[in-house]
């Protein structure tokens, strides 16, 4: 009974491992600095990560999947660019926003159909769109900055509701629930885990292979599309050089979050739990006013002592 | 479906390498290459051949490409046989050696415009003895002194004088907010010397923090919440940035927290177009600026003397521009001067 309970317990700090880590982060940064857990505090980091989450959402589809996207730093800022066009043309948000979902849509879809059609690994395929997307930014900006806005541009990235909760926060929730409902309510999400799980056994099992990675990098491609829309907004402004290397990022959210690299692993909550870490290590950095060279160094031994520990920890769940 | 696809990529691909081989540069003059002139020992070019610039800049970055722009719009108005070539460093050094190389191959260009961080002296003197004039910019090098020409403004000075035309609205005691650019990064180190050189004049002026965001807006503003979090609204009273970008994320994350970023004494550098409007707007009280025009004059100057020989490629002659501060007081021209080059922020 005393082992079943161990188990149990084992299993259970295993499970939610990445979960339970950032608690004792979160705690030990309050020790070390009493602004920390202040409720403004909280909400600041929540709206400095929502373009990183929301960009590890399409990342978790494609590892998932087993699928990569390092153009993801490049659509964000061409949908951004685009979506704030849109907006100056016609003063809607709606349409800015369904602008720059589209155009993340669009860049995925090509991306997909090179990796599907063409069995060019996701990493290079991607790789090579990263540099065209980023030219395509430098050629409808000119290379300078779209700095006047209109006055609610900024509504979504910085603006409130209700005075205390910020908009972006809100998006970003809503995006993991509609990614928690795709990935694990829909056929094509479990699809997807089978497709990142064991390709041979999706194929066996009649998924449509290429069908279904074309669909992986055009979803993916909505949510860097909301993440572009997202930045551009919280900057109030568009310029062609914006997040540049958001897809590292967005990649270390991801696998922080315990999205495996292999693929077939993970959830779109480890997703948001991982960019609420990368986002609390540099806000208590900065509170803590460490060193730009040092935090450097610090930021990236905490993500490798993260994954570790919930490797780890998910190590002793398979060996019970 | 996959053969039609293949077939279509191919397709795609022999056009782009048609256009491509058959074309003159591309319409923003990026990367284009002519092989028809042969080499020479002099850079004047005989009457109806073209003179041909290779400039390697740095399109992320906004000044280095604005500039490019401006130049090579203004020189190839000015002439009518001379081709600029814009190549993109991406901000790389390591893009450098591979650029000089590839002009020494090429061994028909009769200037070349570009920014180091390294001794390529054995580089410069192979393109001077092929009939190829030198000019590194943006940056001076003790080890590059009498090697090759050198256009510059100094980047200490810019952000020395942005800071000093602000030193005195700091109050008494003020503490003081420094924004840097990139760890590393030759510009922001002489940069933060100028800054710190102007705060120097006042001792009784604390720095607070000084925090590296890499140029970025968005970085900036992060900083900024956690600056604001940390000392709270009253606890700084100046911000010093080293570029006008990361000093309006830092003014946007003030407006988002309620503070009057008009109450703040605020300096950046670079003087670019929503630098200028931001000035105009109150919002930061001085940048400084290092004309592209004067880059461009300078260019068009050096050019002419290169064709009618006056110059030759071996020639050695470097060109310092002063840096303009730019305050309430004067924006009002370089925003006039922006809008002649079709700058509107949209």
């Amino acid at each position: 009974m005393k082992s079943i309970s161990k188990s149990g317990t084992l299993n259970f700090i295993a499970k939610y491992s990445i979960y339970v880590i950032t608690l004792l982060f979160m705690i030990v940064c309050s020790i070390l600095n009493d602004k920390f857990l202040t409720g403004t505090n909280l909400i600041n980091i929540l709206r400095q990560v929502t373009v990183y989450a929301v960009l590890a959402f399409g990342q978790a589809i494609l590892l998932i999947s087993g699928n990569l996207d390092l153009c993801a730093g490049s659509t964000c800022c061409l949908a951004g660019l685009m979506a704030l066009k849109m907006y100056l043309a016609t003063g809607s948000l709606v349409v800015a926003v369904l602008a720059g979902m589209i155009c993340g849509l669009v860049v995925n879809t090509i991306s997909g159909c090179i990796v599907a059609f063409f069995r060019i690994p996701a990493f290079v395929a991607t790789l090579g769109m990263q540099m065209a997307v980023r030219g395509v930014c430098y050629l409808i900006t000119n290379g300078s900055m779209i700095s006047q806005t209109g006055e609610n541009w900024k509504f979504l990235g910085q603006g409130f509701v209700f005075g205390v909760i910020p908009v972006s926060v809100l998006i970003m929730l809503l995006s993991a629930v509609v990614l928690w409902v795709l990935m694990d309510q829909t056929t094509l999400g479990r699809n997807f885990y089978a497709l990142g799980g064991n390709r041979e056994a999706a194929r066996a099992c009649g998924i449509n292979l290429n069908k279904n990675v074309i669909l992986a990098f055009a979803l993916s491609g909505l949510f860097m599309g909301l993440a572009g829309v997202l930045y551009t907004s919280r900057a109030n402004c568009g310029v062609a050089t914006g997040a540049q290397g958001y897809e590292g990022q967005a990649i270390s959210a991801t696998v922080i979050g315990g999205i495996g690299f292999a693929g077939g692993t993970g959830s779109a909550w480890g997703a948001i739990v991982g960019a609420v870490v990368l986002g609390i290590i540099s806000n208590i950095l900065n509170l803590l006013g460490v060193d730009s060279y040092v935090q450097q160094i610090v930021n990236g031994a905490i993500i490798v002592l993260a994954v570790g520990l919930d490797t780890f920890a998910r190590s002793l769940r398979t060996s019970q | 479906m996959k053969r039609r696809l293949a077939l279509l990529l191919a397709l795609v691909l022999s056009l782009s390498f048609l256009v491509g081989c058959g074309g003159k540069t591309p319409p923003d003059g990026s990367s284009g290459q002519d092989t028809q002139k042969p080499n020479s020992d002099q850079s004047e070019v005989p009457a109806g051949e073209t003179f041909r610039m290779a400039w390697l800049h740095n399109a992320a970055d906004q000044w280095h490409h604005q500039t490019a722009l401006v130049c090579k719009q203004a020189i190839e108005e000015h002439f009518d046989n001379v081709e600029v070539t814009l190549f993109d460093s991406k901000g790389d050094a390591g893009e450098i050696q591979p650029f000089l190389e590839r002009c020494i191959a090429e061994g028909d260009w009769n200037l070349v415009m570009y920014g180091t961080l390294s001794d390529d002296s054995d580089y410069i003197k192979q393109l001077q003895d092929m009939g190829t004039n030198v000019i590194y910019y943006a940056i001076t090098w003790d080890f590059l002194d009498g090697v090759c020409s050198n256009f510059v403004c100094s980047e200490y000075e810019l952000a020395y004088q942005s800071g000093m035309a602000v030193i005195d609205q700091i109050p008494e005691n003020g503490k003081v907010l420094l924004l840097g650019g990139s760890e590393g990064y030759s510009g922001s180190i002489l940069r933060g010397q100028g800054f710190m050189d102007a705060l120097a004049t006042r001792p009784d002026v604390t720095v607070l923090d000084y925090k590296y965001q890499k140029f970025d807006k968005v970085a900036a503003m992060t900083q900024m919440e956690d600056w604001i979090t940390n000392y709270g609204a009253d606890g700084f009273d100046a911000l010093f940035s080293e570029n006008d970008a990361m000093a309006l994320g830092a003014i946007e994350a003030m407006n988002s927290a309620g503070i009057d970023a008009k109450a703040k004494v605020i300096c950046g550098v670079d003087a670019l177009f929503e630098g200028c409007t931001a000035v105009k707007e109150g919002l930061i009280d001085a940048t400084c600026w290092q004309s592209s025009d004067e880059y461009a004059k300078a260019l068009i100057e050096r050019i002419e003397k290169l064709q009618s020989g006056e110059l030759d490629a071996h020639c050695v002659d470097s060109e310092t521009f002063d840096p303009l501060v730019v305050t309430q007081d004067n924006v009002d021209d370089l925003l006039a001067r922006y809008a002649e080059l079709g700058y509107t922020g949209t």
